[in-house]
């Protein structure tokens, strides 16, 4: 413990450890005294003497922020002569300061503007010093617009002393110093590592985020990160990739594992939706979020389970209904929460779309049955080849609560003529046949109608099990399939053939069997006001294509339970719900997640759903809904990043690619996890966009309660 | 012009002792005259004993503070670890010609400074600092280094001894980095060159939080000297008097009036409208103050810039406004840009004395320029900026007069200050072909097509935009005799009728 002081300011007795600056001091006790340059992250630095106190006695007027405060002084904040040398101060960067507040970006946000407003002054008096120097929005994320820069020299301070990275200097040339990069270079060049530190402690509007950058519909904490903002189960990407790059893998992924109980799954599978929204993707490309959760997750040795708390029993009994990724998140996050949980799977093997919908080249069994494991064995009991058709009467035998997770498991079809013919089949059905290793009638010649993830897989499936012509068709363009980037590069080079713009016109058959599918080409297709598919098909002749077998991939839907139920049923057969609530619609004890309210999703959402279900069903049986979890001391990050060269440039790294002809021989994983060079290297990419949250907001002079009077 | 140094009728030779009498960084030549021969007595000394003789000559630092030396030297000595001295041999000021001068003179008695007092403190490297603009000096220097490592005076096992010391070169990125300790130990530790508060002392924790020895190029060059028999102190001083034009560099002892050293250097005291001492940074005197002793605190306290040694003999021709406008200029480029009075405060006053030499000054200006000076002079973060509020404090109190001058009586008696120029169209030689007057910006010219045009002379500020485009060279400057020209425009060849009318 430091020596406690005690000082008088403005006639108010106030103590403060030794060492603390006058200034410290005054706003720790409420006392508001003007200023700009202090910031309390950042070492001061003494250059808008806003802050300039007069020590009685002597007379003198010091700067606040840059001299500490000793026992028995007694200041004022606003005699005369302070306000006078406090105005000046004012009117002086106001002299160079464009006049137009109002046009600013910064408007209501900005601290120059505050301070400002509580002098009641801005200039006018004094000579207007030119300087006109247009916004430079060359750099990616941020605008620097020096016009509204005020010199305070925080963004300085900010990067060479916190981050001591350096981009930022005073810059001197012949019109005299302003604060920039030397040599006008771009922010890359110059090393930054785009942390967003000189942003975050820019009092005016001359350092800003570009337009768009930040979503300002979320809080600005959530939103400074924008890949956890987006990641469906909030993950704490730049945590665990911040161990990553220390290789400190097994608190990687702990880091995870406080979120989902599926790391590794989603290291193979994820749809990463955070890759979309990543600001490195704004320097260059993405971070590799997902294949470096597939690295982290490949290492677990399951050193997080120290730290994985079940709590106390709570004697609520749950069941839930089916064993996928939304229902074994839920029961997860229920039993830890102390509740008894039975989940009933109406299939031989847990795992649902993870076990019989991905394709094992993509997700191997050994892993998901893995990762079930691990959930079931904090104390879940589950029961397979258990078909529960009424849920409610689940209540009846004595369970708490019910939560209905049943997914989207029956194939689409579209109803064009000749749908029922041999030889038509639903891609899922393919997928989950293959999955159990029966065997399959493939054809020779394949049509597979659907441009989504599905259709890909189902696609690579049969290309595995031998079938020697795959055609696949689709509504979109080539840019607007579903499917992603790499699943379409893959699948070309592994020859199927993909034709995009088509519509189907029936379905060609011998009278049983299928022999073909007719097509038409699609110039553009819209939805109506009904949501109804409005196409312009281009005058060519329509097509045939030979085939003996159609498989459609055009969407799941989900099995409906029974009528006495009387649950009501949307769209694609999903359970309809309380508003904002995963409680089935009327019915007191009985919830939903996943796929079965929201039809087909990614198993991110479904996890992310389950997490949900688990906080209002927990909630519903009496408890807090707190399921957040620590595996992971929360140790101080290190806000001092430094330089790395060439950081800019750094490349994102893939997955070594199996070659095609390995690919198809067999359902082998087609991808490698990263060496654990490239692994680390990966991980140095990020950003590290949650560093700026550490810094601190600074206070607007209305939330102090003493404020110096104007006099 | 007479541009020299003024060495041979100096009084005092201490430090300019051997100017003259060899080419700069000759080492033969200086050892022939002596040189070394401080450092090699030193080296039979103790550490503490050198020390002493510092203390006993009681040796000031000449950069400006005028610190006494033997204090930094025996706190450093008193610390343990790797240790520095930092030389400072930047120019402070471009039209300060005393440091080149030096390091072209004789660049070998600050080096053997620099090694004595690191063999004093225990330090076994130094560092000489230079501005971005002194790539030539940067060379002697370099040369003379190699000199020295080839002659075993630098390096390992000088002038056969014990004693190791080594000395590097480093040259500034930016016309800032010069001048002020704090700016160039930053600079020389990849800081951005701006001064800090709450830095340590230099001899505490200075160059990358060692304790380092900062002196100015000078204050070093005098160390071999004191440690010779008769050591007097003494102060390079630099005479600029542009209208008799000299130029002239003078050693002088402390403690001589300027009146005596100006009167020695042959320069006439009768004439003098004001003298400055310290450039861009330190005060301008009436001659009435001729009396100011040259010393750390005569000079400071007067309000001068003891450290930046030119003086400065402003006569009848010159306008002091013009001038005083013209060192603000660079004050306010040059600054660190640290904070906003030395910052903005002298670009305030810069635009403010802009103003008046373009006859837009009002009276306001003056007060207001004095406020901003009273609280630079308060607040300013550095030495730099104080030094600026000095030097418009005291014009605003010694000449008074220039600014009534241009601002009420709207002239500028010495003719300089262009804006107080008075334009006027001739009658004879204008065609009426309203060139001038769609170039006019301020609205002063009246006339139409074929009319002789006529210059308002209430609107007009004298900008001579006009002059240029007029292709009968009809825009004249108003000289000694009040020009005839008709008041309001008038038909193109109606003048001369109308004359002879009359
Ligand atoms: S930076 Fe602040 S004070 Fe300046 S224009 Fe923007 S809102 Fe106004
Ligand atoms: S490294 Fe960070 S603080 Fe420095 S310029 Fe780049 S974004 Fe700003
Ligand atoms: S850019 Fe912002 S933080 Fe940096 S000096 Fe200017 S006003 Fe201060
Ligand atoms: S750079 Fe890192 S923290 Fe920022 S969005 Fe990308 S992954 Fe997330
Ligand atoms: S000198 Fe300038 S202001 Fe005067 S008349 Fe000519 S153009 Fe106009
Ligand atoms: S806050 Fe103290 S000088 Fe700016």
């Amino acid at each position: 413990m430091k020596e406690c002081i005690s000082l008088k300011i403005d006639d108010k007795s106030v103590r403060c450890k030794k060492g603390s600056s006058i200034l410290n001091a005054a706003l720790m006790a409420g006392i508001y005294i003007p200023h700009l340059c202090h910031h309390p992250n950042l070492p001061d630095h003494e250059a808008c003497k806003l802050c300039v106190v007069e020590m009685l006695g002597q007379g003198t007027i010091v700067a606040s922020c840059s001299t500490e405060a000793e026992n028995g002084m007694e200041l004022v904040t606003n005699s005369p002569a302070v306000q006078k040398i406090r105005n000046l101060s004012i009117e002086l960067i106001f002299s160079e300061h464009p006049a137009d507040c109002t046009s600013c970006p910064k408007y209501l946000k900005c601290e120059l503007q505050s301070v400002a407003q509580f002098m009641g002054l801005r200039g006018g008096r004094l000579k207007t010093v030119g300087k006109n120097i247009s916004s430079d929005t060359r750099n990616p994320l941020f605008v620097r617009d020096m016009n509204r820069c005020i010199q305070c020299g925080r963004c300085v301070r900010a990067c060479e002393e916190v981050r001591g990275v350096k981009v930022l200097d005073y810059c001197h040339t012949e019109d005299g110093s302003s604060i920039g990069i030397p040599d006008n270079k771009l922010m890359g060049e110059a090393g930054c590592r785009f942390c967003g530190a000189c942003v975050e402690v820019c009092p005016t509007g001359s350092l800003r985020d570009k337009e768009g950058i930040i979503n300002d519909t979320v809080p600005y904490e959530q939103a400074l990160v924008p890949c956890q903002l987006k990641c469906p189960a909030h993950i704490d990407i730049p945590r665990y990739i911040r161990k990553l790059a220390k290789g400190e893998i097994e608190d990687a992924v702990a880091v995870i594992r406080e979120k989902v109980p599926f790391p590794e799954t989603l290291g193979l599978i994820c749809n990463h939706s955070c890759e979309d929204v990543c600001r490195r993707g704004m320097v260059n490309q993405p971070v590799s979020i997902c294949s470096l959760k597939r690295y982290a997750a490949n290492f677990d040795s399951g050193s997080w389970k120290k730290h994985r708390i079940v709590k106390q029993q709570t004697g609520k009994r749950v069941a839930v209904i089916g064993a996928g990724p939304a229902g074994l998140t839920t029961a997860y996050y229920l039993c830890k929460q102390g509740h008894h949980v039975v989940v009933f799977e109406r299939k031989n093997i847990a795992g649902g779309m993870l076990q019989f919908g991905i394709p094992k080249y993509r997700l191997s069994e050994d892993i998901v049955q893995r990762e079930i494991r691990d959930i079931l064995d904090i104390g879940i009991e589950i029961k397979c080849n258990t078909n529960i058709t009424n849920p409610k009467l689940l209540l009846v035998e004595g369970f708490d609560a019910v939560i209905a997770a049943t997914g989207a498991q029956c194939g689409s079809v579209l109803p064009i003529p000749g749908y029922t013919s041999e030889g038509a089949l639903t891609a899922i059905g393919i997928l989950e046949a293959t999955a159990r290793k029966e065997d399959i009638k493939i054809g020779k010649r394949v049509f597979i109608i659907g441009g989504g993830n599905v259709a890909f897989d189902c696609a690579r499936t049969l290309k595995r099990l031998g079938c020697e012509s795959i055609d696949l068709a689709c509504l979109e363009t080539r840019e607007c399939m579903q499917a992603s980037a790499e699943e379409i590069e893959e699948a070309f080079e592994e020859g199927i053939r993909v034709h995009p713009c088509k519509t189907f016109i029936r379905i060609v058959t011998d009278g049983k069997h299928v022999t073909g599918v007719e097509t038409a080409n699609v110039d553009s297709f819209t939805f109506d006001e009904n949501n109804k598919l409005q196409l312009k098909i281009t005058a060519e002749e329509n097509h045939i294509y030979d085939c003996d077998m159609v498989i459609f991939a055009v969407g799941q839907q989900s099995e409906t339970f029974d009528d006495v139920c009387g649950f009501t049923v949307g769209k694609a057969n999903t359970l309809v719900t309380e508003p904002n609530s995963c409680q089935v619609l009327g019915s007191d004890a009985i919830f939903a997640a996943g796929d079965i309210i929201t039809g087909t999703k990614f198993v991110i959402s479904a996890i992310a759903a389950g997490r949900d279900a688990a906080i209002e069903v927990d909630q519903f049986l009496g408890g807090q809904g707190n399921i957040d979890e620590m595996l992971l001391d929360r140790n101080e990050q290190e806000p001092f990043i430094g330089r790395i060269a060439g950081f800019d440039k750094l490349e994102r790294a893939s997955e070594e690619l199996l070659p095609v002809s390995e690919r198809i021989s067999g359902f082998k994983q087609t991808t490698k996890a990263y060496p654990d060079k490239t692994a680390t290297a990966e991980a140095v990419r990020c950003l590290q966009c949650d560093l700026r949250r550490d810094i601190e907001k600074v206070k607007f002079w209305n939330s102090y309660d003493a404020v110096p009077s104007e006099e | 012009m007479r541009h020299e140094l003024n060495i041979n009728n100096a009084a005092t030779r201490v430090v300019t002792k051997k100017w003259g009498r060899m080419s700069g960084n000759n080492i033969a030549e200086y050892i022939n005259l002596g040189g070394f021969s401080g450092l090699e007595k030193v080296l039979k000394l103790k550490p503490e004993d050198v020390i002493k003789q510092i203390e006993v000559s009681r040796l000031r630092g000449k950069g400006g503070a005028g610190y006494p030396a033997g204090l930094k030297w025996r706190c450093c000595a008193g610390q343990t670890g790797e240790k520095y001295i930092v030389s400072n041999f930047s120019n402070c000021d471009n039209n300060n010609m005393i440091v080149n001068a030096m390091i072209h003179n004789d660049v070998y008695s600050a080096v053997e400074g620099i090694m004595i007092a690191g063999y004093a403190i225990g330090a076994d490297s130094g560092i000489i600092f230079l501005r971005n603009t002194q790539a030539v000096e940067y060379n002697i220097i370099s040369e003379a280094l190699e000199q020295m490592r080839s002659s075993k005076i630098l390096g390992k096992g000088i002038l056969k001894s014990d004693f190791q010391f080594d000395i590097q070169v480093v040259m500034g990125k930016n016309n800032a980095e010069k001048g002020q300790e704090i700016i160039i130990l930053r600079s020389l530790e990849g800081l951005s060159p701006v001064t800090v508060c709450n830095r340590p002392h230099a001899a505490e924790a200075g160059l990358n939080g060692k304790p380092t020895l900062y002196h100015s190029m000078e204050t070093l060059a005098s160390v071999p000297a004191i440690l010779e028999e008769g050591y007097i102190e003494t102060k390079i001083v630099q005479l600029v008097d542009t209208e008799n034009d000299i130029t002239l560099i003078t050693e002088v002892a402390i403690g001589s009036s300027i009146g005596d050293v100006l009167e020695r250097a042959g320069i006439p005291t009768e004439g003098i409208k004001a003298f400055s001492f310290g450039e861009s940074m330190g005060a301008i005197f009436p001659p009435d103050r001729l009396g100011i002793l040259l010393d750390f605190d005569g000079i400071n306290n007067a309000g001068g810039a003891f450290g930046n040694a030119v003086i400065r003999i402003l006569r009848e021709k010159e306008c002091l406004v013009d001038s005083v406008m013209h060192c603000y200029e660079v004050s306010s480029v040059e600054c660190c840009g640290r904070c906003v009075f030395g910052r903005m405060g002298t670009a305030q006053i810069y635009e403010t004395l802009k103003d008046i030499t373009k006859k837009r000054g009002k009276v306001d200006d003056l007060d207001c320029m004095r406020e901003i000076a009273e609280a630079m002079l308060l607040v300013s973060s550095c030495n730099q900026g104080k030094c600026a509020a000095q030097m418009i404090l005291s014009v605003l109190d010694f000449f008074q007069n220039e600014f009534d001058m241009h601002i009420r009586r709207k002239t500028c008696e010495a003719q300089v200050c262009k804006g107080y120029r008075s334009y006027y169209i001739s009658p004879e030689a204008c065609d009426g072909c309203g060139k001038c007057l769609a170039k006019c910006q301020r609205d002063a010219i009246e006339g139409e097509d074929d009319y002789i045009h006529v210059i308002v002379q209430d609107m007009c500020d004298s900008c001579a935009d006009c002059v240029s485009v007029c292709p009968n060279k009809a825009i004249r400057i108003v000289g000694e005799s009040t020009p005839k020209i008709p008041d309001s425009p008038i038909p193109v060849g109606s003048w001369k009728q109308s004359r002879r009318r009359r």
